[in-house]
C-alpha cells in the first residue's frame, strides 16, 4: 500500500491507497485491470487497482478484487474522515488487449462489476474511460477528483 | 533434494519486508520518495548470476551468518547514484561519493535486519564494504550449479532512478531452510535437480530461438541469462516497463498450460522488420506480419523443446499481436493467471544485438501443471540431445 506524505502515492497492481494530504495517487500500465478513484470532495480520496471482479470466500488480498477492494477502500476513506454519503468515483481501464478469453473478457467483467458495486455502495459514478484495447496509466487528484489518463497511442485525456 | 515451491511465497514476503525497511531508511536519510517496486526470487545457474548485475556504478556488500548464511549486495546505477548524492548534498556543495557508501551501509543493515525480524532469527553481519565487481561476491559452491537469488528493486523519486538489493543465500543452507519451512505432505514439492534440468532445457530453447532469429534476419544475436523467477502475481507485469512494445502473445496447452510473450521494444521493431521484409515493403500490416512470424518461430523453439524432452505434445495458439505499453500487456497475461494462483513462475530471457535489437521472451506456465511436469522430467536428461526446430 502506498504511503501518505510523499510527492505522489504509487498504487501497484492489486493495491490501494487512501490519503487526506492532497498528494496525487498514480497507477500505471492498466490492461484488463480497472482503476477506481473515489473522493469525498473535501480532500479525502483513494485509488484502487483491481485485477479481477469478485473475491472468492477465502480471498486474502482485498485489493485484488473489485468487490472487496471497493468495500475496503470505502471503509478506509470513512475512517480517514470522509462522509460515506458524499463519495463519487471515476474509473478507467478494463481493456481487452488480448484475445485469450474464451468467454466474456475479464476487462468487461471488471467494468461491469465496478458499476454494480459502486451502485450497491451508494457511490456515484462521475466519469469513466473503460474498454477498448489499449493500455492506460492513471493519475487521480484527491482534492478535485480529476482523473488524468495516458496512453501510448493517443493524447492524454481527463475525466 | 526436494523443496516445497509453495514455501517460496513466504520467503518472497520476507524479502519484500527487508527491502521495505531499506527503502524507509533511504527515505529518512535523503527525504526521497521511495517505493519497493518488486521482489522476486531468481533460480539461476551460478555461473550466470553476474549477468544480473547491470550497469553497476556503486555496490556495497555485506556478509552474514547465523540464522541465514550468505551475502547481500546493494547496487546503484550511475543515474540513481548521482540522484541520491544530489539529494544528500547541501545547496552549492559538490557531491561527495563517500556519502553514498554511508547511505548504502545503513540501507544494507536495515535490509538484513528486516530479514532477521521476519525469520525470528539472529543474523550476524559483517561491516558493509564497497566492492568494485559485484560478481566477485557470488558464493562459490562446488556442490551446487544453481542458486536462489532474491532481487528487490527500489524506486527513488520520479523517473528511472532505482537501486537493487540482491540477497544471495548460501545454497546448501538455504535449501535446508526451504525444506524446513515447506510441507512435505503437499504435492508442491519438486526436486532441485529436476528444476535445474528444466531451466537448462529452457535455456537451450532460448539459444535455438536466437539462432533461428539470426538465420531469419541475418543479425548476430546474444542471449542474456535464462532464469526462472518466482513472483507474486501482482508483480508479474513489473518484469517490463511502461514504454511501447510490439510483440505477440500465445496461449499453450497440453502437458503444460500457460502463456508465452515475445516482446520487442519499439526501437527494435524497425530493425527486425527491415531485416525480414523485402526492400520497399512498408506499412503496419507488413510489420505486424513480420512480428507474428518471429513470434511463431519463437513459440515453436521454446515449446517444442519442452514437449520433445517430455515426450509429449504441447500445442500453442495463433499469435495474438500487441503494440502497446509493455506493462499493460503483461498485466493482462497476469490477470489470466490470477484467476487460479497468487504466485507465478516466469521464465525470463533477453535476446540482444547491437543493431539495436532487444527481444524479451517470457513464459508463464500455469503453476500446478508446471510442478507436475517438472517432477516428471528425467533429472539426468542431456538437454543437448533434445530435438528442436
Amino acid at each position: 500500500m502506498g504511503r501518505a506524505g510523499e510527492q505522489r502515492i504509487r498504487v501497484g497492481v492489486a493495491d490501494m491507497a487512501v490519503t487526506d494530504t492532497g498528494t496525487p495517487l498514480v497507477t500505471s500500465g492498466l490492461g484488463s485491470c480497472v482503476a477506481i478513484g473515489v473522493h469525498d470532495g473535501d480532500g479525502v480520496a483513494g485509488l484502487l487497482h483491481a485485477m479481477l471482479p469478485a473475491a472468492p470466500e477465502d480471498g486474502l488480498s482485498k485489493a485484488k478484487y473489485v468487490d472487496s477492494g471497493i468495500q475496503t477502500m470505502k471503509a478506509e476513506l470513512t475512517a480517514l474522515g470522509a462522509d460515506p454519503n458524499k463519495l463519487t468515483a471515476k474509473i478507467a481501464g478494463g481493456s481487452s488487449m488480448l484475445n485469450l478469453d474464451s468467454g466474456e473478457p475479464v476487462g468487461d467483467k471488471n467494468v461491469a462489476e465496478t458499476n454494480q458495486v459502486l451502485d450497491r455502495q451508494g457511490i456515484e459514478l462521475a466519469g469513466d474511460d473503460t474498454g477498448g484495447n489499449s493500455g492506460r496509466s492513471v493519475t487521480f487528484q484527491p482534492r478535485t477528483g480529476t482523473m488524468h489518463i495516458q496512453r501510448v497511442d493517443a493524447a492524454p485525456t481527463e475525466l | 533434494m526436494r523443496v516445497d515451491l509453495a514455501s517460496l511465497e513466504t520467503f518472497n514476503r520476507i524479502g519484500t519486508a527487508g527491502a521495505t525497511q531499506a527503502a524507509d531508511a533511504l527515505s529518512m536519510l535523503t527525504d526521497s520518495d521511495t517505493f519497493v517496486k518488486s521482489t522476486k526470487i531468481n533460480f539461476t545457474p551460478i555461473d550466470s548470476i553476474d549477468s544480473l548485475f547491470r550497469d553497476v556504478e556503486t555496490a556495497v556488500a555485506i556478509d552474514f551468518d547465523g540464522g541465514l548464511e550468505g551475502n547481500a549486495l546493494l547496487v546503484f546505477d550511475e543515474s540513481s547514484a548521482d540522484h541520491v548524492l544530489d539529494e544528500l548534498s547541501e545547496p552549492g556543495q559538490e557531491p561527495n561519493s563517500a556519502y553514498l557508501n554511508e547511505v548504502a551501509n545503513i540501507m544494507t543493515s536495515s535490509f538484513v535486519d528486516g530479514w532477521a525480524e521476519q525469520l525470528s532469527e539472529t543474523i550476524d553481519i559483517s561491516t558493509p564494504t564497497t566492492v568494485e565487481n559485484p560478481a566477485h561476491q557470488i558464493p562459490s559452491d562446488e556442490l551446487a550449479d544453481f542458486s536462489f537469488v532474491f532481487e528487490s528493486e527500489i524506486a527513488v523519486d520520479e523517473g528511472d532512478n532505482v537501486c537493487r538489493f540482491y540477497l544471495l543465500p548460501e545454497p546448501e543452507s538455504f535449501l535446508a531452510m526451504l525444506q524446513k519451512s515447506g510441507d512435505e505432505s503437499t504435492d508442491t514439492g519438486v526436486s532441485i535437480r529436476e528444476l535445474s534440468t528444466f531451466i537448462s532445457l529452457t535455456a537451450a530453447g532460448a539459444e535455438t530461438v536466437a539462432t533461428n532469429l539470426e538465420m531469419m534476419t541475418g543479425i548476430e544475436t546474444d542471449v542474456a541469462v535464462t532464469h526462472l523467477d518466482f513472483v507474486p502475481i501482482k508483480n508479474v507485469a513489473r518484469a517490463i516497463d511502461e514504454s511501447e512494445y510490439a510483440g505477440t502473445i500465445f496461449e499453450f496447452g497440453g502437458a503444460i498450460d500457460g502463456y508465452l510473450a515475445v516482446m520487442f521494444k519499439s526501437d527494435s521493431v524497425a530493425t527486425v522488420t527491415d531485416a525480414l521484409l523485402p526492400a520497399g515493403a512498408t506499412g503496419d500490416a507488413m510489420q505486424q506480419s513480420a512480428i507474428e512470424e518471429i513470434g511463431n518461430i519463437t513459440a515453436s523453439g521454446f515449446i517444442d523443446g519442452w514437449a520433445n524432452a517430455l515426450d509429449t505434445t504441447i500445442d500453442h495458439s495463433v499469435p495474438d499481436f500487441v503494440d502497446d505499453m509493455g506493462h499493460a500487456v503483461l498485466e493482462s497475461v497476469a490477470v489470466q493467471l490470477a484467476r487460479s494462483q497468487e504466485f507465478a513462475y516466469v521464465f525470463d530471457v533477453t535476446i540482444t544485438a547491437g543493431d539495436p535489437l532487444n527481444c524479451r521472451l517470457f513464459a508463464f506456465p500455469e503453476a500446478d501443471g508446471f510442478r507436475k511436469v517438472v517432477s516428471g522430467l528425467d533429472e539426468d536428461l542431456d538437454v543437448s540431445t533434445v530435438e528442436r526446430v
